[in-house]
C-alpha cells in the first residue's frame, strides 16, 4: 500500500501532462466532429467533391448558374479572400481551388472584351486540375449551345443536362472493395492511440522509473515489503491509471458520438481500443526496464519518439491508404498499424470474429514488449550480481 | 587586536511561519578556527548561505572583512572559499576539470590557475584520480574533490559546511588534519557540524545554537566551564538496590545519579577524586562492580545542559 | 573567465551523451519515418494519366472522331489526360474487373456506341468521400465523368441543332473546329514545393528547435544558488553572472546548432527532402529557431519562485502544445487557427517558425519570412534580456 499511494503521489504530480495531452485531444475530437456532415446519400455515383472558395462578384444569371453547378459536385464556401490567404488556403491543402467570377462576367462573356474567371489552383495536382477542367467546361458547353443559337437559359439547361452524371454513368459490380466515407466513429477512435501513448507514457514512466532508480529500488527491496508485492503495487498503480485514462477517452469520445453509442461498432471500437491501452501497458514495462538513469534523462523525447512516430507509421494521424508501401510494411510490426485496420474492419461492418487477427497482432506487440522487458530486468539483476 | 572577518549581528530569517535564525550574532577573528556547532535544522546552514549573500534575510547586517556583504561584493566573495554539505560538482567534467573550471570562476591567469589546482588536488590526495569522473569515486574521494573545488582558489576565509557528512574515518581523518594545515597557512576557516568530537578537536573557538539562536559561545574549555558539571563517573553494575543510589546520591559533589541498563552514572560538580570515593563506597558497602571509569565534560555534555536535549540523535 | 567558463560548459554539453543521442535520434528517426510516410503521397496526388477503354461504334458521327478527340485532351502542363484502349463491350467490362495489381486494370470505360448518347461505365458502387479532401481516390473517375459530360455537350448540341435548326448544322461543326472565348484562367500557386506535406518537416525541424529548451534550462540550473549545489558555488564565486550565463549560452548553443544542423543537413541531403526556397536561407532559419528554442528554456527556468517540476511542464506544453497547434501532428491544424484564431499563429513560437519555412518556400526572402524573423529574433532577444535581468545577482527566498 505505500508503495502503491507513493505511486500515485507521483502520478499526480505529473498532472500537467494529462491536462495538455487530454487538451490536445479534446480540440482533435472537437475538429473531427466539426467535419462531419451526416448527408452521404448512397447508390449512384457521384463526383468528387473538393472544398472550393468561390466569390461571385457578378450576381448575374450566368455566374449563378456556374456557381449552382459547382455546388452540386462540391463543397463550396462563398467567400472572398485575399491572394496570400488564397494561397495558403490552397497549399495547406484545406481548399482545393479558389475560384473569382469577376463583375461583369455575363455581359462581356459573348465579346472579344470577355473576362475571365480566375481560377487559383495547385496545377501540379489532379484535384486542382480537375476543379479548372469541369468549371471550363461547364462554361464552354453553355458558350458552344450559345453559340449553336440557343438562348442563355436554354444553354444552361442543355448544359445541365449534359453534365449530370446520373443520366450517364453505368456501374458495373466488380470485386473490388472500393472504400467509401467513414462513419464518425471510425474517425473518432482513430486517433485516441496517441492520446493514449503520450498520456500514459508521460504520467507512468516517470514515477515507474523513479521507483526503479537504483537506490529506492534496493531501499524497497530489503523493506519488509516483498519484491512482488512492490512489483504488484506498481502494476496496479499503472493498471489503475491507464484504466482511468481509457475510460475518460472512452467517455469523451462518446459525447460527441450521440447516438451511435452501444452499436456494435462502438462495443467493438472500445475493445479495440482497451487492447490497445494495455499493449501501451506492455509498452511501459518495456521501456521502464532499460538503465533508468538514462531513460529518465530523456524521457520527454523517448515519449515523443513512440507517440509521435507510433502514430504516423501506423496511419492514426495520416490514413492508412494514403501512406505509401514502404510505411505500411514497416507499420505492420506496430499495434497503432493493427488498431487503425481493426477499426476500418470494425468500419467495414465486421463481427468480433472477423477481428481476430488485427486484435491478436494489436496484442502480440504487447506480448513482446512484455516479454523483453521481463527478460531484461532479469538479466540486469544478473548482471548486477556478478 | 586580530582583524574581524566576520560579524554578524541580530540576524533574522524567516521561512513563512517558521523562524530559522532568531536575533543570531557572531564575529570570528582572522585566523580564527571557528566551530558552528548545533543539531540538524539548528541554522547553520541558513547562518552560511545568509552570509554569503545566496539567500535573502528579514533583519540584522552582515559584515565580511569590514564591508557590508551583499550579492554584487565581487572582492569580498573572491576571498572566500565554500565546502558545502552537498557534493556540488558536474558529473561530466574530470576531477581536474571540475577543480579547473571552479577555481577559473576566480582566477583569471590561466598559468597560476594550473599550478593552484594541482596544489588543491595534492593537498586534498586525488591526484591520481584526476582523469576519472566523479560517478567513479568513493564517497569519501567525492568529499575530497568537493574540499578541493572550494579551496583551489587559495581563500582567505574557507566555510566547511558539513564536510565529513557520511564520510569514512580515515576520510574524515585527513579532511581534519588538512583543514587544520590550511589554518596554519593563513586561511580563517568556518566550520560547522554536529559531530561534537571534531568540533572539539579543530576548533579554537565554539559556537553552539540551537533553533536559530546562539546557546553558548566560547574555547571549549570555557564552554565546559560554564556548566555545573565537571566530570562523570561510571560505573558498570548489576542489580543496584535503589537504597545504595540514595546513599550516592549523598556523597560529596554528587548532584545527580542515573541508573539503567546496569550503567551507573553519577554526575559531579568539582571536587578531586570523585572516583576514588565512589570506589570506596561500593567497596564498603560489599557491592560487586565491573569496571569504574571518570569522565571528562563533552560538549554534547555542555549542550544537553543547556537545552536539556542530546545535541545529536543517538546514532 | 568567459573562455572558462565557455569551455567548461561545453564540455558538459558534450558530455551530456544522452541529451544529445537521443536529441539525434529523434531528428533522424522522425525524419526518416516522416519521409517514409509523406514521400509518395504527393507524388501520387499529381495529375497522371487516366487508364480508359473506349468502345467505338463502327460508323462515325458526322464525320467526327472522338476517340481522336479524346486522345488529344491534356492539361495546362502538357500531361496527356487519358491513356486510351479500343476494345468492345465485353473486353471493356473484363479489364474493369481486372484486379488492382492488373497493369491492364482501366478506370473507366467511354462507350461510344451511341453517339446520341455516350456513356460511361464505371467499376464497382463508386462513391467517394466528400469531406475533407486528402487523397486521390476517385479522382481519375470524376475526371472521365468530366470529359465525358463535355463530349454529351458537344453531341447535344449537334442533336437539338438538327431537330430545330437543321440548315445551321454546318455552321454550328464550324464553331466545333474553332476556340471557344477561354473564359476559365487557371493560376496556380507559386512556391517551388508545393507537397503541402513538406510542413510536417518544418513541423518536425521546429520541434528540434524548441527542443534545444532544455539546454538552456540547464545553463540556468548551474548557475543559481537555488536550483543546484553546484549553482551555489558560482553564486558565492566573484564571477560576474552575466558573463557566466552569456558563456553558458554560447555553449548551449554550439552544440544545440551542431544537433539542428546534423538534423537538418540529414533531410536535405539524405533524405533529399526539398524544403523550398533559398537553402542557405533555411540552415539560417533553422540556426535561428535553435536560438529560440535556447533562450525559452532560459527565460522560464528564471522563475525560481514556482517549482521545477512546473517550469518543466511550462516548456513542454510550449513545445508540444505549440507543435500540435502549429500543425506536428496533423497539417491542417495551422490553417484551422488561421482561420479562427489566428493571433495564436502570431504569438505560438512553433507556429511562427513554420511559417518561415513556409514563407521561403512559397514566396522566397521577402516581407513574411522577414516578418516571421523579425519575431524569431525579437522574442529571442526579449528572452534572453529578460532571462539576464532577472538573473542578476539576488539572494533568494529560500534555497
Amino acid at each position: 500500500m505505500q508503495v502503491f499511494k507513493a505511486f500515485m503521489k507521483i502520478v499526480k504530480s505529473n498532472k500537467a501532462g494529462i491536462i495538455l495531452y487530454f487538451s490536445i485531444c479534446v480540440l482533435m475530437t472537437i475538429m473531427v466532429a466539426s467535419q462531419y456532415k451526416d448527408d452521404n446519400a448512397a447508390g449512384g455515383f457521384s463526383s468528387l467533391g473538393a472544398s472550393i472558395i468561390v466569390n461571385d462578384s457578378d450576381k448575374s444569371e450566368l455566374s449563378k448558374a456556374v456557381v449552382k453547378y459547382l455546388k452540386s459536385i462540391h463543397d463550396v464556401t462563398e467567400k472572398k479572400y485575399s491572394d496570400d490567404d488564397v494561397k495558403d488556403l490552397i497549399y495547406s491543402d484545406y481548399y482545393i481551388a479558389y475560384v473569382d467570377i469577376p463583375e461583369g462576367f455575363m455581359d462581356k462573356h459573348m465579346t472579344d472584351e470577355a473576362l475571365e474567371i480566375d481560377t487559383v489552383i495547385d496545377t501540379s495536382r489532379a484535384a486542382g486540375n480537375y476543379v479548372s477542367l469541369q468549371l471550363s467546361s461547364y462554361i464552354d458547353g453553355i458558350l458552344r449551345f450559345e453559340n449553336a443559337g440557343f438562348s442563355l437559359e436554354e444553354a444552361v439547361k442543355n448544359t445541365n443536362e449534359a453534365v449530370d452524371t446520373d443520366s450517364f454513368i453505368d456501374l458495373k459490380e466488380t470485386d473490388s472493395n472500393e472504400k467509401t466515407s467513414n462513419s464518425k466513429t471510425y474517425s473518432l477512435f482513430l486517433f485516441l492511440p496517441y492520446a493514449i501513448m503520450s498520456i500514459i507514457l508521460w504520467c507512468l514512466l516517470p514515477a515507474v522509473l523513479r521507483f526503479n532508480v537504483k537506490d529506492v529500488k534496493d531501499r524497497t527491496i530489503v523493506s519488509s515489503i516483498s519484491t512482488s508485492s512492490r512489483n504488484i503495487a506498481l502494476f496496479g498503480g499503472s493498471a489503475l491509471v491507464s484504466l482511468i485514462v481509457y475510460i475518460g477517452l472512452v467517455v469523451f469520445v462518446s459525447i460527441f458520438l450521440k447516438g451511435d453509442i452501444f452499436s456494435t461498432k462502438w462495443l467493438l471500437s472500445i475493445i479495440n481500443m482497451f487492447i490497445f491501452t494495455m499493449v501501451t501497458g506492455c509498452m511501459l514495462i518495456f521501456i521502464a526496464s532499460f538503465p533508468t538513469t538514462s531513460v529518465l534523462k530523456a524521457k520527454d523525447i523517448i515519449v515523443n519518439i513512440i507517440g509521435l512516430g507510433f502514430s504516423f507509421l501506423g496511419g492514426i494521424f495520416v490514413p492508412l491508404e494514403v501512406l505509401g508501401d514502404g510505411v505500411k510494411s514497416v507499420g505492420k510490426f506496430l499495434p497503432t498499424y493493427w488498431y487503425a485496420i481493426s477499426l476500418e474492419k470494425i468500419e467495414s461492418g465486421a463481427e468480433l470474429a472477423d477481428l481476430t487477427e488485427s486484435f491478436g497482432m494489436e496484442a502480440l506487440f504487447g506480448v513482446v514488449c512484455l516479454a523483453a522487458g521481463l527478460a531484461i530486468s532479469k538479466l540486469s539483476i544478473y548482471i548486477k550480481d556478478r | 587586536m586580530p582583524n574581524t572577518v566576520v560579524e554578524i549581528n541580530n540576524l533574522v530569517k524567516r521561512y513563512k511561519e517558521l523562524i530559522a535564525l532568531d536575533n543570531f550574532s557572531l564575529k570570528i577573528n582572522e585566523g580564527e578556527v571557528f566551530g558552528l556547532l548545533g543539531p540538524n535544522g539548528s541554522g547553520k546552514t541558513t547562518t552560511i548561505n545568509c552570509m554569503l549573500s545566496l539567500l535573502a534575510y528579514d533583519k540584522g547586517e552582515i559584515k565580511l572583512f569590514g564591508e557590508k556583504m551583499t550579492p554584487n561584493k565581487r572582492e569580498i566573495k573572491s576571498k572566500i572559499g565554500i565546502v558545502s554539505q552537498n557534493v556540488a560538482v558536474f558529473d561530466e567534467l574530470t576531477v581536474y576539470e571540475n577543480v579547473e573550471y571552479f577555481c577559473g570562476l576566480y582566477i583569471k591567469d590561466k598559468k597560476l590557475r594550473k599550478q593552484y589546482v594541482d596544489e588543491a588536488l595534492e593537498f586534498v590526495d586525488i591526484m591520481d584520480f584526476k582523469k576519472f569522473y566523479p560517478k567513479k569515486l568513493s564517497g569519501g574521494l567525492l568529499r575530497r574533490l568537493n574540499i578541493a573545488c572550494g579551496i583551489a582558489h587559495k581563500p582567505e576565509l574557507i566555510i566547511f559546511d558539513e564536510p565529513t557528512v557520511a564520510v569514512d574515518p580515515q576520510s574524515r581523518n585527513k579532511i581534519l588534519e588538512g583543514i587544520e594545515e590550511l589554518n596554519k597557512k593563513g586561511a580563517t576557516i568556518i566550520y560547522t557540524s554536529h559531530y561534537m568530537e571534531e568540533v572539539e578537536q579543530l576548533c579554537n573557538h565554539i559556537l553552539i545554537m540551537d533553533k536559530g539562536k546562539k546557546i553558548a559561545e566560547g574555547t571549549s574549555d570555557e564552554l565546559k566551564g560554564m556548566i555545573k558539571n565537571t566530570e562523570s563517573v561510571v560505573v558498570n553494575v548489576r542489580h543496584l538496590k535503589d537504597n545504595a543510589i540514595e546513599d550516592i546520591k549523598k556523597l560529596h559533589h554528587v548532584y545527580d545519579v542515573k541508573y539503567m541498563n546496569n550503567i551507573l552514572t553519577i554526575k559531579c560538580s568539582g571536587g578531586k577524586h570523585n572516583i576514588t570515593h565512589v570506589a570506596e563506597y561500593f567497596e564498603q558497602s560489599n557491592l560487586d562492580y565491573d569496571r569504574i571509569y571518570s569522565e571528562l565534560p563533552t560538549l554534547n555534555d555542555v549542550f544537553l545542559e543547556i537545552t536539556g536535549k542530546e545535541l545529536r540523535d543517538k546514532e | 573567465m568567459f573562455l572558462n567558463v565557455f569551455i567548461n560548459r561545453l564540455k558538459i554539453n558534450l558530455r551530456n551523451k544522452e541529451a544529445i543521442g537521443w536529441s539525434l535520434i529523434f531528428s533522424l528517426a522522425l525524419g526518416t519515418l516522416f519521409y517514409c510516410a509523406f514521400n509518395s503521397i504527393y507524388e501520387n496526388a499529381k495529375s497522371t494519366e487516366v487508364k480508359v477503354a473506349v468502345i467505338e461504334s463502327d460508323e462515325s458521327f458526322a464525320n467526327f472522331n472522338m476517340t481522336d478527340m479524346l486522345k488529344e485532351l491534356e492539361y495546362e502542363d502538357g500531361t496527356k489526360m487519358l491513356d486510351i484502349t479500343e476494345a468492345d463491350y465485353d473486353e471493356a467490362v473484363k479489364l474493369l474487373k481486372a484486379s488492382k495489381d492488373d497493369e491492364n486494370e482501366i478506370k473507366g470505360a467511354i462507350d461510344l456506341r451511341d453517339m446520341e448518347d455516350i456513356r460511361l461505365i464505371l467499376p464497382g458502387e463508386k462513391q467517394v468521400e466528400s469531406a475533407a479532401f486528402r487523397s486521390s481516390g476517385g479522382i481519375e473517375e470524376s475526371v472521365l465523368a468530366s470529359i465525358v459530360s463535355v463530349f454529351r455537350q458537344y453531341s447535344a448540341i449537334i442533336v437539338e441543332t438538327i431537330k430545330s435548326n437543321p440548315a445551321n448544322i454546318e455552321n454550328v461543326m464550324a464553331t466545333f473546329e474553332d476556340e471557344t472565348n477561354e473564359l476559365v484562367k487557371s493560376r496556380s500557386i507559386s512556391g517551388e514545393n508545393k507537397d503541402p506535406y513538406v510542413s510536417y518537416f518544418y513541423s518536425l525541424m521546429t520541434m528540434m528547435a524548441m527542443m534545444a529548451a532544455m539546454a538552456g534550462a540547464a545553463v540556468v540550473e548551474s548557475g543559481q544558488a537555488n536550483q543546484s549545489a553546484a549553482g551555489a558555488r558560482v553564486d558565492a564565486s566573484p564571477v560576474s553572472k552575466g558573463v557566466y550565463l552569456i558563456a553558458g549560452l554560447l555553449a548551449a548553443i554550439v552544440v544545440q546548432v551542431s544537433i539542428t544542423l546534423i538534423g537538418l543537413c540529414y533531410l536535405v541531403y539524405g533524405l533529399k527532402i526539398n524544403f523550398g526556397g533559398d537553402l542557405a536561407y533555411v540552415f539560417i532559419t533553422a540556426v535561428l529557431a535553435t536560438i529560440l528554442g535556447i533562450s525559452l528554456g532560459f527565460f522560464v527556468y528564471q522563475f525560481t519562485g514556482i517549482s521545477k517540476k512546473a517550469r518543466e511542464n511550462i516548456v513542454m506544453t510550449i513545445i508540444i502544445g505549440g507543435g500540435f497547434l502549429s500543425g506536428l501532428m496533423i497539417a491542417n491544424m495551422k490553417t484551422i487557427v488561421e482561420m479562427h484564431c489566428p493571433i495564436v499563429n502570431r504569438i505560438n513560437p512553433s507556429a511562427v517558425i513554420t511559417d518561415a519555412f513556409y514563407a521561403l518556400n512559397m514566396y522566397g526572402v521577402g516581407d513574411r519570412y522577414y516578418k516571421a524573423m523579425a519575431y524569431i529574433v525579437g522574442l529571442t532577444i526579449v528572452f534572453i534580456v529578460s532571462g539576464l535581468i532577472m538573473s542578476r545577482r539576488k539572494s533568494y527566498a529560500s534555497l
